[in-house]
């Protein structure tokens, strides 16, 4: 893991000695390096996994995991060029440090193979994203956005620090290598129960899970692009892998307290789409659509089979990408207009014609149309929840329908229409934000190739 | 000449990440065999040794 | 002060300390924590202003009290066990009066009124001794008495003082008063595990004083007393802010910073005592104190004030103040997370 964590930790010296004409394009140019060199992570040849020390070890689970986060970092600093150059050079440095910090905190956390080490660094992603969020912010909410961001994520992750303080001392160890070999240990009883709540509960706040969600909108509206990109796309997984990691030590309690969890997550995920419906801000109804397709993920997580752990890390992958390129787009619109208003956007298919491109094919990845991989992680999770229980299918074909509803309701208010006076002097798109969306949507197809090198553990 | 140094001096920023890729990919190496030494004494993991290297695990 | 007086107010500072920390009888203790109030006391007035004055005199009369129920404490154990040796404290009233004395020296709740009155009325750098090296020496009793402590005295010591340090501090705006009760709520931490393992109590303590002493330090060198103030950082010194960032966010047990080491082993040792209720209400009030943490965090580092084209020239004016120890107490108060294995090992 070295070899990845160095070279990322060398971002940070190689952002603050360059000069500034090469201040964007260095550390840009060499997370993308270490990005391509991230793909041999997804190399595996035995199933537990490939243990690097003792500290930190990948398998096929969290190697697509490493290879999104280390993808999304040079795309964040592509992103987040426009918007930083009224900042003097030194703002700039600090902001690609955190931004290189959070790197290197979530690589570690992908790759920890304990899981105090695990929680440590799920923990540490936090500051970074708080300076991101409340430094770099936009609005004066961006504040309560941080601090709603900041006190969910504690409040829910404290009880699994002491839950995982309490296994430690139970099973005497916390390493993923010999606990998958352990018999299991947890009877269903009351404490027990307690115990897998303490458990699952961090995750469940960080997924979101419908109703404990209302710190993601804000933060992501908050958020500056890199912000929301990262969040959208890899601090949300943080959950769904943790969930992943955790169920193996909680396994037979898992079967008896997930069905509220799972029944919940299915109509949250009808309620935050129709929000959707109704959202007439850009950010918060990609927001609210992250919301809706981390329920998935959760059930699918919670559901324990091959099939639905399938689903749950493909969906992950799909989404972290989907997502992330809406926010980029919604970006493009923002530093054009300077409003997340959609109904103040409308009509650019006239003036930017091969945005609305991008904006077509963001659109579909985000309703899942095949070739991408959006639809074979949702389609792997329905059939999956189908076997689990019938009745399922009306909820989540419910929210299927409703989901290309809303991409279709963003699509066409945001692009078509007949444009207002306000947009005639905007700037024409650059390549840059060109580049930047071929890559995010070209992994989307690619994969799609060779799923199974994404399809996780079960596979 | 000149134009070297001067290059040098520009673009020395370069080098630091591919250094610590091979600083990493040293390290990981030497742990690698370091938690493989053992493997050698199993029939099935076990690797070609170099000619006159004896046993790994000691 | 002359440097003669201070001089000797600050040899008696040692002195009263070391006296406690070495001795083994406990008088000399006791005359050890009496010159250890005696000697502070000038040093509290020595900007003489009325808030001072008061300051000290609340400030002698909390550690009168306690140092006579400690002495009367020490007599009742003379008297019944016929001993002086500073050991444990066989007797259960003599314990129960000891623990009182020592929480009002080291301002535990519900015995805490008098530390953030009187950290604020003093100047920022006797109120840095006052929240750091004056715990010093209270601790060292109670870590030699700590086995024959009373249990349930401490845990209702503990969950006071972390409940009210965090909740006191949520209304404050002057930073002398938020680190008084971050104080109180630091005691509490250290209080819930001295009788469990004191060492973890020590280093609970050590880097408790390495945080406040880099706020106290960083606060002194730009003489910052309210939130509001620190608004203004950024143009004075733009790496103070995040120094003040670090620390704070460490205090408040964040981790990958220091702070966070002490409150893991602290809540590992809890719960490897089963005490699970426990370790649960000490992590949740931990982020009372975070809160407010965070709202000083926001007004120095997260935002930039608008401010006046003269203030924004304040960089350039050489510093008459040294900053000697701040790096490295900022490094020792943020970055020692990843040495948390050696001190596990180390109790």
């Amino acid at each position: 893991m070295l070899k990845i964590l160095i070279p990322t930790f060398m971002l940070i010296p190689l952002t603050w000695w360059s000069k500034n004409p090469w201040l964007w394009i260095n550390p840009t140019t060499h997370s993308l390096l270490i990005s391509i060199f991230s793909i041999m992570l997804l190399y595996h040849n035995s199933d537990l996994g490939y243990y690097y020390n003792t500290a930190f070890s990948t398998d096929s689970l969290s190697g697509p995991l490493l290879v999104l986060s280390c993808w999304l970092l040079p795309l964040m600093m592509m992103a987040s060029q426009s918007h930083l150059t009224k900042e003097n050079s030194n703002r700039k440095k600090t902001y690609l440090t955190m931004l290189i910090t959070l790197q290197l905190s979530l690589i570690m956390a992908f790759s920890s193979s304990e899981l105090i080490m695990f929680y440590i660094l799920f923990e540490t992603t936090l500051i970074p994203t708080l300076i991101i969020i409340t430094r770099w912010g936009n609005q004066t909410e961006r504040l309560n956005a941080g601090l709603y961001f900041l006190f969910y994520t504690l409040m829910g992750s404290l009880p699994l620090l002491v839950a995982l303080l309490f296994m430690h001392n139970n099973l005497g160890s916390l390493h993923i290598l010999t606990t998958t070999m352990m018999p299991n240990t947890l009877n269903f009883s009351a404490p027990n129960s307690i115990l897998w709540y303490a458990c699952m509960i961090a995750f469940m706040v960080k997924m979101p899970l419908y109703g404990l969600h209302l710190w993601l909108p804000k933060a992501h509206v908050e958020a500056p692009i890199a912000g929301s990109m990262v969040l959208a796309a890899i601090l949300l997984k943080l959950g769904g892998y943790g969930i992943m990691r955790i169920t193996i030590f909680t396994e037979p309690i898992t079967m008896h307290l997930s069905y509220p969890f799972i029944i919940l997550s299915m109509w949250g995920m009808v309620m935050t789409s129709s929000i959707c419906l109704r959202q007439t801000d850009l950010k918060s109804l990609i927001a609210y659509s992250s919301v809706s397709h981390m329920g998935l993920v959760i059930i699918a997580a919670l559901m324990q089979s091959t099939l639905s752990f399938m689903g749950a890390t493909t969906l992950m992958i799909a989404h972290g990408l989907t997502s992330s390129m809406l926010f980029c787009l919604a970006n493009t619109n923002y530093e054009r207009i300077h409003s997340r208003t959609m109904i103040l956007a409308r009509g650019l298919q006239t003036i930017l014609p091969l945005m609305f491109a991008w904006w077509l094919l963001a659109s579909l990845a985000n309703l899942a149309l095949p070739p991408t991989i959006n639809l074979l992680g949702e389609l792997t999770v329905i059939i999956s929840s189908f076997s689990w229980s019938n009745f399922s299918i009306i909820l989540l074909g419910l929210n299927t329908v409703i989901t290309a509803l809303y991409s279709l309701h963003m699509l066409t208010t945001s692009q078509r229409g007949k444009f207002t006076h306000h947009t005639y002097p905007i700037k024409p798109s650059f390549t840059r934000e060109h580049i930047l969306m071929a890559l995010h949507l070209i992994p989307l197809l690619i994969i799609s190739l060779n799923p199974k090198i994404i399809l996780g553990i079960t596979y | 000449m000149v134009n070297l140094i001067q290059a040098v001096r520009d673009h020395w920023v370069h080098i630091l990440v591919p250094m610590g890729f091979f600083i990493g990919y040293y390290l990981d190496k030497k742990s690698d065999e370091k938690l493989t030494a053992f493997q050698n004494k199993s029939v099935l993991f076990k690797r070609e040794l170099k000619p006159n290297e004896e046993v790994t695990w000691k | 002060m002359s440097p003669y007086v201070m001089l000797i107010i600050s040899a008696s500072l040692l002195l009263g300390t070391s006296l406690t920390l070495l001795s083994n009888h406990w008088f000399t203790a006791w005359m050890g924590l009496e010159i250890n109030t005696l000697a502070i006391i000038p040093m509290m007035t020595y900007p003489n202003h009325s808030r001072a004055a008061e300051s000290a005199i609340k400030y002698f009369l909390t550690q009168a009290t306690a140092s006579m129920i400690m002495m009367f404490a020490i007599i009742y154990n003379a008297w019944m066990t016929n001993q002086w040796t500073l050991f444990q404290i066989s007797n259960q009233v003599a314990s129960t009066l000891m623990t009182l004395a020592l929480a009002t020296k080291l301002g535990l709740a519900p015995f805490h009124f008098w530390v953030p009155e009187v950290t604020q009325g003093i100047p920022l750098s006797s109120g840095m001794i006052l929240l750091t090296w004056q715990k010093v020496a209270p601790t060292s009793i109670m870590y030699q008495i700590s086995p024959s402590l009373n249990m349930k005295i401490l845990i209702t010591l503990a969950i006071l003082s972390t409940l009210l340090g965090g909740w006191g501090g949520l209304n404050q705006t002057h930073l002398r008063k938020i680190l008084a009760y971050s104080s109180i709520a630091h005691m509490g931490w250290m209080v819930i595990i001295i009788s469990i393992n004191p060492t973890m109590a020590l280093l609970n303590l050590l880097i408790y004083i390495s945080a406040t002493l880099t706020l106290f330090l960083s606060l002194n060198l730009t003489s910052t007393t309210k939130i509001k103030s620190l608004a203004n950082l950024w143009n004075k010194s733009t790496p103070m802010t995040l120094i003040i960032m670090l620390t704070l966010l460490s205090l408040g047990g964040l981790p990958p910073l220091t702070g966070f080491m002490p409150k893991w082993l602290i809540l590992q040792e809890l719960v490897a005592h089963n005490n699970i209720t426990m370790a649960m209400l000490m992590a949740f009030s931990a982020l009372l104190n975070l809160f407010f943490y965070m709202r000083i965090i926001y007004t120095s580092a997260l935002t930039i004030f608008p401010s006046t084209n003269n203030s924004k020239l304040q960089w350039c004016y050489p510093q008459t103040k040294k900053i000697t120890l701040i790096p490295l107490l900022t490094v020792i108060s943020s970055m020692l997370l990843p040495l948390s294995p050696l001190f596990i090992t180390l109790s």
